[in-house]
């Protein structure tokens, strides 16, 4: 059984000029101990069904209108407020793309770990220090005993987010939602934090939710992986069935555009024309017909289910990209 | 002025800017009086040749100098130290009249599409202010050069009277390459044009650039912290580490060959987009330390493998790397003959 199940998910945004979908009838679920990618452009809704899950969409303008979260088989979305803070970090945990902004910059980092140590587990004073420094060191910061009395200013982004990350594991979550986590980041701390997550992920036995945009990431740590557009999964399979079979032509085309190993200019990138619909009023039928090269009449009409195309691997699209095409 | 030759004689292997220990320190100011404390070393005695025709891509992590250097050769910085050699003619060094005509020969286009345009005009007045600025042609020869700009990115005519906050970020950076164009001028530097924008729209924007470049015949200088997007377009490739260049050569010898420890580590840290293919190891631990203390010596050594006591005692100088088969891969590594 899944330990999480997102089912038939919406969430919009009333703004000025329409009601935005932004999250619009998202299903897809994870496994004890398993990564899944959640894949897609900005403006997908991928970072909206996270939040949706932590129940962090600030209302308003946001809200969740329908659907179910089950947590190990109970629905988030019908526990009561006071419930969420004992759920969030005790048992599911985020961290997000900007580590400069989410740690307070007039506290040392010590004191915020401080915070977290003493309503979870009570620990204060020196016990609390103690904690915070194995914490540190076991995230990989050199020096830990005296970086923990450091400001957030002092400390490089991989730092901050490699703090981020034990704050969030502090309490042994089962589930870690990274929603961009490295890409504010260079590349040689990137492939340092993906291996951070990865391994400590091992250690706990956590699932971890990865949201990207980079195809590359997801390639390198993910299990499983969904596909959003326009508010909506489109594919959903295994990691190599991704790579290597993938069925919808949005996942075919966004694959095709990133620059391969060995290509040169003088072969052009492939692309995909047109831009992302407007999620306040969505077109009817499938949301990539406009810009797909095997759209027909029907696909503009009538909105594709996410139906099962080849055992345990889901597309959206009534006609599948065949092998070899 | 040195008048460049090139050495070779076939004109296309000429150098059409040519870097001369190019330096740009920042003063730390310090203290009630603000006296100066320290330097921020952003770029430290660059010296290399750009051919004209070819893209150089310019990597590196943030905080390494790129795009202080890329500002630096358009004089948005003034150097510190060094000159910047157009055709033989300096920019660092030229008067304010010398330096307008310069201008119009080297041109930039910026990472944020979103700010690097003024939002208060239509996209038609800001592709043709650079005309404007330089008095070129009648005010009909402007209006038709400016549809014609615009036609050339990929932008329909009807575009010209809207502003730029109804555009996407692949519009805006249209209009961005549509306004650099405007001079139709020999290089651009193009300091990260495509990190803004989304995977499928880049892919457009860096064909759009590759389609421009053998059409008109520019150099450009593509600043990017992107692997595999400087990989595909460029010809030649600097890798800067701490306001230092420490390794350049032909792309392919850059990729296949790489000798510096640091350009090792970086190329190995890429994310493989084939998950049959995954790092096992972590390539490099630590990060890149700030420029206002650089370390001693050569600036990588405290996060390399390979270092000896040697390489904590001189800056290593850029060499000839032997039996790469590319006479122009050079690096600057004491050990890159034997590691």
């Amino acid at each position: 059984m899944p330990i999480l199940e997102v089912k038939e998910l919406k969430t919009i945004f009333e703004i000025e000029g329409g009601t935005v979908h932004a999250v619009d009838g998202v299903s897809f679920s994870v496994e004890a101990g398993q990564t899944l990618g959640i894949v897609g452009e900005s403006g997908c809704g991928k970072s909206v069904s996270a939040m949706s899950i932590m129940r962090l969409v600030p209302d308003p303008p946001g809200r969740i209108v329908s659907g179910e979260i089950l947590w190990k088989g109970k629905d988030i979305l019908q526990l009561p407020d006071e419930a969420m803070p004992e759920m969030r970090g005790r048992e599911i945990a985020m961290i997000f793309q900007d580590p400069m902004t989410s740690l307070n910059p007039i506290f040392t980092v010590e004191k915020q770990l401080e915070e977290v140590l003493s309503k979870r587990f009570g620990l204060t004073g020196a016990a609390a220090r103690e904690k915070s420094v194995e914490m540190l060191d076991m995230v990989g910061i050199a020096d830990a005993s005296t970086r923990v009395s450091s400001y957030p200013h002092e400390l490089s982004g991989g730092m901050k987010q490699r703090i981020m990350i034990a704050m969030a594991l502090m309490c042994e979550p089962e589930l870690l939602i990274a929603d961009e986590p490295t890409t504010a980041l260079d590349v040689t701390v990137q492939a340092q934090i993906l291996h951070l997550i990865k391994s400590l992920q091992t250690r706990v036995g956590a699932a971890v939710i990865l949201i990207t945009h980079d195809m590359s990431v997801v390639s390198e740590t993910c299990d499983r992986v969904a596909v959003m557009y326009a508010g909506r999964v489109i594919e959903t399979c295994d990691v190599f069935e991704l790579f290597e079979k993938n069925r919808h032509p949005y996942t075919h085309g966004l694959l095709a555009s990133i620059p391969r190993k060995g290509l040169t200019k003088d072969t052009p990138l492939s692309t995909i024309e047109g831009v992302v619909p407007s999620l306040i009023h969505p077109p009817d039928g499938c949301r990539f017909a406009d810009r797909c090269w095997k759209a027909q009449d029907r696909c503009h009409s009538e909105s594709p289910e996410l139906r099962e195309v080849s055992p345990g691997h889901l597309a959206a699209c009534h006609f599948p990209v065949e092998e070899g095409e | 002025m040195t008048e460049l030759t090139g050495g070779a004689g076939a004109s296309e292997d000429v150098a059409i800017l040519r870097l001369e220990g190019v330096t740009k320190f920042f003063p730390i100011r310090g203290g009630i009086f603000g006296r100066k404390v320290g330097d921020v070393q952003a770029v430290n005695s660059v010296s290399f040749d750009v051919k004209r025709g070819e893209t150089l891509g310019l990597v590196g992590e943030s905080g390494c100098g790129k795009s202080t250097l890329g500002r630096t050769i358009m004089r948005l910085e003034e150097a510190t130290d060094g000159r910047v050699l157009f055709e033989g003619q300096d920019l660092v060094h030229a008067n304010k009249r010398e330096l307008f005509e310069l201008r119009r020969e080297i041109q930039m286009i910026f990472q944020d599409p979103y700010s690097s345009l003024n939002p208060r005009l239509p996209v038609g007045e800001i592709i043709r202010e650079p005309l404007d600025v330089h008095k070129i042609g009648s005010k009909e020869e402007r209006v038709k050069k400016v549809e014609d700009l615009c036609l050339s990115v990929g932008l329909k005519k009807e575009v010209i009277g809207r502003y730029p906050h109804e555009f996407s970020g692949g519009q805006r950076q249209r209009v961005g390459i549509a306004r650099a164009l405007a001079l139709e001028p020999k290089i651009i530097v193009a300091d990260e044009p495509v990190s803004a924008l989304d995977v499928s729209v880049q892919a457009q924007v860096i064909n759009l650039m590759v389609e421009i470049q053998k059409r008109l015949g520019l150099t450009y200088i593509f600043i990017s912290h992107d692997l595999s997007v400087v990989e595909y377009i460029s010809d030649s490739i600097a890798i800067m580490y701490l306001g230092r260049i420490v390794e350049k050569g032909r792309k392919e010898t850059i990729f296949a060959h790489p000798t510096h420890p640091y350009t090792r580590a970086l190329i190995a840290s890429v994310p493989n987009p084939n998950p049959r293919e995954r790092r096992e190891q972590l390539p490099i631990e630590g990060e890149m330390p700030s420029a206002v203390n650089p370390p001693a010596g050569c600036a990588f050594h405290p996060r390399c493998p390979f270092a000896i006591d040697a390489c904590k005692k001189a800056v290593p100088q850029l060499e000839s790397v032997k039996d790469s088969g590319d006479a122009t891969h050079i690096a600057a590594c004491i050990r890159k003959d034997e590691i």
